[in-house]
């Protein structure tokens, strides 16, 4: 159960400003650019090898992460935004991970961490390891969300941090779904008191595909609870919109950042996500005005 | 009925659009030996006709590929993309990922693929040595282990003692000149014509994930391909053909380590 009002457990963040979501091929840019973002958000998950539940020694630490870590966080904070715990996943609760997620907070202090609200994983069915690689939606239904709050409960027990939880990319609906995914949202905030990490182009991404309206989902997201925004960019490929994280920002995604703004009291962090893998084709010079330019609205407000 | 049953069916359907063709023509039937309730096999129907499950269905391929990109760069160029789609297509169709670790994909698609090879059903002159080369350089580059050069003692009773490579090297056999493959693997040139011939790739790791590459033929590359840590150095030498200085030098060397028996 929840040991604190819903409402509490967001106060006092620290307003970190302009995040950089790290990837191994932006080490060096990191190292070069440390002035240029305030805080580097890391995935945990790639920096260990985890053997599947239930294995002695899970979670493999890579030997050269800690070093690279320590010299980062001298200087600037981390957070952790986990691809690891599925949360949506019908399998059991995988309480290791949140275990290693608790001691990688110890370690390197993340002010908050987050994760991906869907499921990527599913052992228990299959008998062994299985990840898609993809994360994939779970339905907007009444039992779910009763399954997520009881979920995000036990990690708000374990770690004395607030939680976020990530609004998902998605490519198709699952039809016949008790509530829209603004309502599910906003429930699961207010129920359970953890953060929401509003993924700009991911909203983009889904209305453009399915064709809704982003606005008017932003206009019923309840943005209080807001804690963190990623912003990316992405390209189309065979009249789909992937959330590719390839490049620059459209320029809708930053009216939506203009949007959200006024009405997150609690935002706390605006993180630009690049796939790594497009980083030696496309230089430092993309990244370095995405994120100055997240820097200029965020001071734009704070003026 | 439960979650997990609908989740197994939704990344079945997203995996394999065969699936999604059967389950469109015949949902009952198809979905059957899942647990599900109406309203799940309603929704897994409908899904299953829904084109835009093609969209995950290639993030979840380019995934697996990446996996395979990132680990064995080399064994893509040695495949090529007519290669590399006719292979992991057959790959994937086999089972789903099973492990999120790069390093363990690779080889479970290494043990695939010289699967295919043996049995006639895929062939390619260079993929074993390319692809057998590229995981041990990943699995040294792990291993924290460290080769240092400089001349061993060689003991007198190298006939009686075990002999196996040192901890930190791996012997790759190679059916032509490692060089050269690789070289025309790096600037892109095509393999064909390349010259074919029995040759042993040494790798060894010289620490701060540095790998020294050495290319024996003759005897020294059947000796180190022969030594395998259970058999003393006189028996390699009947069985293999190779007198005795040469395994001296190669343990002179530090390439290999001797025990007794
Ligand atoms: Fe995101």
């Amino acid at each position: 159960m929840t040991s604190l009002q819903p409402a509490d457990r967001l106060a006092g963040l620290p307003r970190l400003g302009v995040g950089l979501s790290y990837q191994a091929p932006l080490r060096g840019f990191v190292l070069e650019h440390l002035d240029s973002f305030d805080f580097l958000e890391l995935i945990p998950d790639i920096f260990w090898a985890d053997q599947g539940r239930g294995a002695p020694d899970r979670y493999r630490e890579s030997v050269d992460a800690a070093p690279f870590l320590a010299r980062v966080a001298a200087s600037k904070p981390l957070i952790a935004h986990s691809v690891g715990l599925s949360i949506g996943s019908g399998d059991p609760f995988d309480a290791a991970h949140v275990e290693q997620i608790a001691a990688w907070q110890e370690r390197y202090g993340f002010p908050w961490h987050s994760d991906h609200l869907s499921f990527n994983r599913l052992e228990h069915v299959t008998g062994h390891f299985m990840d898609t690689g993809v994360t994939l939606p779970v339905p907007f239904d009444h039992e779910v969300l009763d399954l997520l709050c009881e979920r995000v409960d036990r990690v708000q027990a374990r770690i004395p941090v607030p939680f976020l939880l990530e609004n998902n990319v998605y490519y198709f609906e699952i039809p016949e779904q008790d509530m829209t995914e603004a309502e599910f949202l906003n429930r699961l905030t207010e129920r359970t008191g953890c953060g929401l990490l509003l993924d700009l182009h991911n909203i983009y991404t889904n209305a453009r595909n399915l064709g809704f309206d982003p606005w008017s989902m932003l206009a019923s997201l309840d943005l209080s609870r807001v804690v963190e925004v990623h912003l990316g960019g992405g390209m189309e490929v065979d009249g789909v919109w992937l959330d590719a994280h390839s490049g620059p920002c459209p320029e809708e995604v930053w009216a939506m950042l203009e949007e959200v703004l006024p009405r997150a009291p609690r935002l706390c962090g605006v993180v630009f996500e690049m796939f790594g893998n497009y980083y030696p084709q496309v230089g430092p010079e993309p990244l370095l005005a995405e994120l100055g330019r997240a820097r200029r609205v965020l001071e734009r407000r704070a003026a | 009925m439960s979650l997990q049953a609908f989740q197994q069916a939704l990344t079945d359907l997203v995996m394999s659009p065969a699936l999604r063709a059967r389950v469109a023509e015949d949902a009952h039937g198809q979905l059957a030996g899942y647990d599900l309730s109406e309203q799940e096999l309603r929704r897994l129907a409908a899904l299953a006709a829904d084109p835009r499950v093609r969209t995950p269905t290639f993030l979840h391929r380019a995934f697996r590929l990446s996996m395979l990109a990132n680990t064995v760069p080399r064994t893509c160029k040695v495949l090529g993309p007519g290669g590399i789609r006719e292979l992991t297509h057959a790959w994937w169709a086999a089972g789903p990922p099973r492990t999120m670790q790069y390093l363990k994909e690779a080889q479970l698609f290494a043990d695939f693929a010289r699967g295919r090879l043996r049995d006639g059903s895929f062939q390619n002159d260079f993929l074993e040595e390319v692809l057998d080369t590229e995981l041990a350089m990943l699995a040294l580059g792990r291993s924290g282990l460290t080769w240092e050069p400089g001349t061993r003692p060689v003991p007198d009773d190298l006939a009686f003692r075990v002999l196996h490579l040192h901890p930190a090297c791996r012997a790759i056999a190679w059916r032509h000149e490692p060089d050269a493959v690789l070289a025309a693997l790096d600037a892109g040139r095509p393999l064909d014509g390349l010259p074919s011939g029995d040759h042993c790739l040494l790798l060894a790791a010289e620490g701060g994930g540095r790998l020294l590459l050495k290319t024996f033929r003759g005897e020294p590359a059947r000796a180190l391909l022969a030594v395998d840590g259970a058999r003393p150095g006189g028996e390699i030498c009947a069985a293999h053909g190779v007198p005795g200085r040469v395994l001296a030098e190669l343990l002179e060397a530090g390439w290999l380590g001797s025990t007794v028996q």
